[in-house]
C-alpha cells in the first residue's frame, strides 16, 4: 500500500504545474461553495433575524384562529395562563404583550387606514427593535402618544407633536374613538410598515378598545433563532391546542421561509455546478497522466501488478489531489469568509431591495463548520467517482502492447 | 529437468486493417531448470513474440506452453499475474524501471506486490543491490544511473521475487559492448549461484557467445531444431 501512495505521490509532484492546477481548480471551486454558502446563510439569517427583531418576534402566542382570522374577538381572554406557560418555557430571553387591531386614523387634513398595535413599551424594546426604527421623535412612553409610520405621516400631512384622532369598533361593539399626540416617525425601510403602522401603549390600547386585559398575541424572543423550533415546541405542549395556537417564525411568515428555502436551493445548485467543475478538472489530470504513463502501466501489469491495484493507485492519486484541492480551498473559503463576517459585505448600492428583503445593506457571511464538512465529503467523493473511468482504462490495459507504445 | 515445454505453437497477429501477420509458425522448445538460453534472430522473427508467450504476457493462436505445469493459454488473466508476479523476473532492453522511485524502491516493488514484510523487503533489496555492485546507488532515483547501472537494477528487481526464470528482452541493446559483457556475466553468475534459467532473445553476439544454448529463429519458426 505504502508503494503505491509513494509512487502516486511521487507522480503528482513529477507534474507539478499540473497538479498545482487541479488542486488551484478544486481549491477554488470548494472555497466558492464555502463563501456563497457562507453568505447565503449570514443573507437569510439577517432576513429573519431583522424580520422578527422588526415587528413579529421569534415567536408568537395566539388565541386559535386568529392567526387566519386576526380581530378583537379572537383575543386572549386569560393572559396569565399564557405567561404562566411561558414562564415555565425555557431559552426565552424576553416577551411582549400586544393588541392589534385595524383603526381608521384622521388627521385635520386627511384620513388612512392602519394596523394599531397597543404595545408594553419596556417589554416591547427587548423583543423588537422598533424602538431602533424612530427617525424622528422618540418611542411611545405614555398613554397619549402614538408613532406612526412616516409614510402615513405623510399622506396624513402630519409631524411630530401633531394630534390624530383614531377610530374603531371596540370589543364591545362600541364605537371607538380617541385622540393622540405624534411622538415619533417610524422609518423601518419597509414600505408595508411605513405606510400602514401606528403604535399607542398597551394600556392605552386597552381603553381605546375596552379590552379588560385581554391581548391579542404574545410576541417572544428566542435566546437564538436556532433554538425557536424547540422553544415553539415546548410553549405548545403547556398550551390547551384547542385554545391557543403558538406559531414560529416560519409559520407567522411562510413566504421568508419560502425564499429561504429558495436560496438553499440556488446554493445546492451551485454546488452541483461546481462538482461537475471539479469533476471534469480531475478528470483530464488523471487522463492526461494515464495516457502520459500507458508504458509505465504495462510495466506494472507485467510484473504482476494486479488491475484492483493500479485503480487503487490511481484513486490515490485523486484522493491526494481532491484533499490538498479541499485543504487548499478550505483555507481560503474560510479565510474570506471569516474576515467577511467580521467586516461584512457593503451592498449599499442595492440598499432598497435588500431593506425590502429586511437583509439590510451590510452582509456578514456566518460561518457554519456543518456544510464544509458535508461539501469536503461530495467533492472528495466526487474526485473519487471520476477516477474510476480513467484507473479502469489503465487497469485494461494490454500489458504488451503498452509497453511496446 | 523441464521448466518449460512449448509444443506447436503460433501466433497470428490480424491488424485493425484485417492484415494477418504470422510471428510464429509451430514452435516446439522445451526449457530446462538452470538453462542459460538465447534466442537469436533478425527483427520481425517472433523472438520477443516467443519470450511475451513464454512469460505469460500473450497467449498463442494454437498449440500449448507448459510452464512449470501450468497451461498457460488455458489459465485466466488474473492467475496469470499472478504467475508473472511469483515464477517470472523480466528485463527489457529499455530497463523499464519506475522513474519515481529510487533503485532500492524499484526492487522493492516487486516483494510490495508479494506482501512480503517491508523489513524483509528492504533487506533482500540491500542484498540484492550489493550482488549487483549498486550498494551506494541505492537512494538514487534511477533516472540519474547509467544505462548499466539501470539494467543491473532491473537485473536485481527480475531476482526480487525469487524466479523461476528470468526473460530478457534484448537486454544489451542499448548498452556498450564493454558494459553489455558485463552485463551478461552478472547474469551467467547469478544462473549459476541461483539456479535461475535465463532466456534472452538477441541479436548480440556477446550475448550468444555467452549462452550455453542457443535457439536461432527465423520468420516465426526454429532453425537449428
Amino acid at each position: 500500500m505504502l508503494i503505491f501512495i509513494k509512487i502516486a505521490w511521487r507522480n503528482i509532484r513529477r507534474n507539478f504545474y499540473r497538479s498545482v492546477i487541479t488542486i488551484s481548480s478544486i481549491g477554488i471551486g470548494f472555497a466558492s461553495l464555502f463563501f456563497i454558502r457562507s453568505f447565503i446563510d449570514g443573507a437569510d439569517h439577517q432576513m429573519v433575524e431583522n424580520y422578527t427583531g422588526l415587528i413579529s418576534g421569534h415567536i408568537q402566542i395566539h388565541s386559535k384562529g386568529f392567526q387566519d382570522n386576526p380581530g378583537l374577538k379572537k383575543s386572549i381572554r386569560s393572559p396569565l395562563e399564557v405567561t404562566g406557560a411561558l414562564v415555565k418555557a425555557s431559552g426565552i430571553t424576553a416577551v411582549s404583550p400586544r393588541v392589534k387591531e385595524y383603526v381608521l386614523i384622521s388627521s385635520a387634513e386627511n384620513s388612512g387606514g392602519a394596523l394599531l398595535m397597543g404595545v408594553d413599551p419596556e417589554q416591547e424594546v427587548n423583543v423588537t427593535s422598533l424602538h431602533k426604527h424612530i427617525r424622528s421623535g422618540k418611542f411611545v412612553s405614555t398613554d397619549g402618544q402614538i408613532v406612526i409610520g412616516k409614510t402615513l405621516a405623510r399622506s396624513l400631512s402630519v409631524g411630530i407633536n401633531d394630534k390624530i384622532v383614531v377610530v374603531a369598533q371596540a370589543f364591545d361593539g362600541s364605537l371607538a374613538s380617541e385622540s393622540y399626540r405624534i411622538c415619533g416617525l417610524l422609518d423601518t425601510g419597509a414600505e408595508e410598515m411605513d405606510k400602514g403602522l401606528a403604535i399607542v401603549t398597551l394600556r392605552a390600547a386597552d381603553q381605546l378598545f375596552v379590552l379588560d386585559g385581554k391581548v391579542s398575541e404574545f410576541a417572544v424572543r428566542a435566546g437564538s433563532l436556532e433554538k425557536t423550533d424547540k422553544i415553539t415546541a415546548s410553549i405548545k405542549r403547556s398550551l390547551d391546542p384547542l385554545k391557543y395556537e403558538v406559531l414560529s417564525w416560519k409559520e407567522i411568515s411562510p413566504s421568508l421561509l419560502q425564499w429561504i428555502q429558495f436560496d438553499v436551493a440556488f446554493s445546492d445548485f451551485l454546488l452541483l455546478v461546481i462538482l461537475l467543475v471539479v469533476a471534469a478538472g480531475i478528470l483530464n489530470t488523471l487522463l492526461m497522466g494515464i495516457l502520459e504513463r500507458v508504458r509505465e502501466f504495462g510495466i506494472m501489469l507485467a510484473l504482476g501488478t494486479k488491475r484492483r491495484q493500479i485503480v487503487l493507485m490511481i484513486g490515490i492519486e485523486s484522493l491526494i489531489l481532491g484533499l490538498a484541492g479541499i485543504a487548499a480551498g478550505f483555507a481560503l473559503g474560510a479565510g474570506s469568509s471569516g474576515y467577511f463576517a467580521v467586516h461584512g459585505i457593503n451592498l449599499s448600492s442595492f440598499s432598497a431591495a435588500l431593506d425590502e428583503y429586511y437583509t439590510g445593506s451590510v452582509i456578514y457571511p456566518r460561518i457554519s463548520y456543518g456544510y464544509p464538512v458535508i461539501y469536503g465529503t461530495i467533492v472528495l467523493i466526487t474526485s473519487l467517482i471520476v477516477s474510476i473511468y480513467p484507473a479502469w482504462r489503465a487497469a485494461r490495459l494490454n500489458p504488451v502492447e503498452a509497453i511496446r507504445g | 529437468m523441464a521448466l518449460i515445454e512449448i509444443r506447436g505453437i503460433t501466433k497470428t497477429h490480424i491488424e485493425k486493417s484485417g492484415v494477418r501477420t504470422e510471428a510464429l509458425r509451430g514452435i516446439d522448445l522445451t526449457v530446462n531448470e538452470g538453462d542459460f538460453l538465447s534466442i537469436a534472430g533478425p527483427s520481425g522473427s517472433g523472438k520477443t513474440t516467443l519470450l511475451n508467450i513464454i512469460g505469460a504476457l500473450d497467449s498463442p493462436t494454437s498449440g500449448t506452453v507448459l510452464f512449470d505445469g501450468i497451461d498457460i493459454g488455458n489459465t485466466p488473466t488474473a492467475r496469470l499475474a499472478d504467475l508473472r508476479l511469483k515464477k517470472v523476473g523480466f528485463v527489457f532492453q529499455a530497463y523499464n524501471l519506475f522513474n519515481t522511485l529510487t533503485a532500492i524502491e524499484n526492487i522493492e516493488y516487486i516483494m510490495v506486490l508479494q506482501a512480503k514484510p517491508p523489513f524483509e523487503a528492504r533487506k533482500t533489496a540491500k542484498a540484492l543491490l550489493e550482488r549487483v555492485g549498486l550498494s551506494a546507488h541505492g537512494d538514487k532515483q534511477v533516472n540519474r544511473l547509467s544505462g548499466g547501472e539501470q539494467q543491473r537494477v532491473a537485473v536485481a528487481r527480475a531476482l526480487a521475487s525469487g524466479p523461476k526464470v528470468i526473460l530478457a528482452d534484448e537486454p544489451t541493446a542499448n548498452l556498450d559492448s564493454r558494459t553489455a559483457a558485463n552485463l551478461i556475466d552478472l547474469m551467467r553468475e547469478l544462473n549459476i549461484e541461483k539456479n535461475v534459467t535465463f532466456i534472452f532473445s538477441t541479436h548480440d553476439k556477446i550475448v550468444m557467445d555467452k549462452a550455453t544454448r542457443l535457439v536461432l529463429l527465423k520468420d516465426g519458426k526454429i532453425l537449428n531444431g
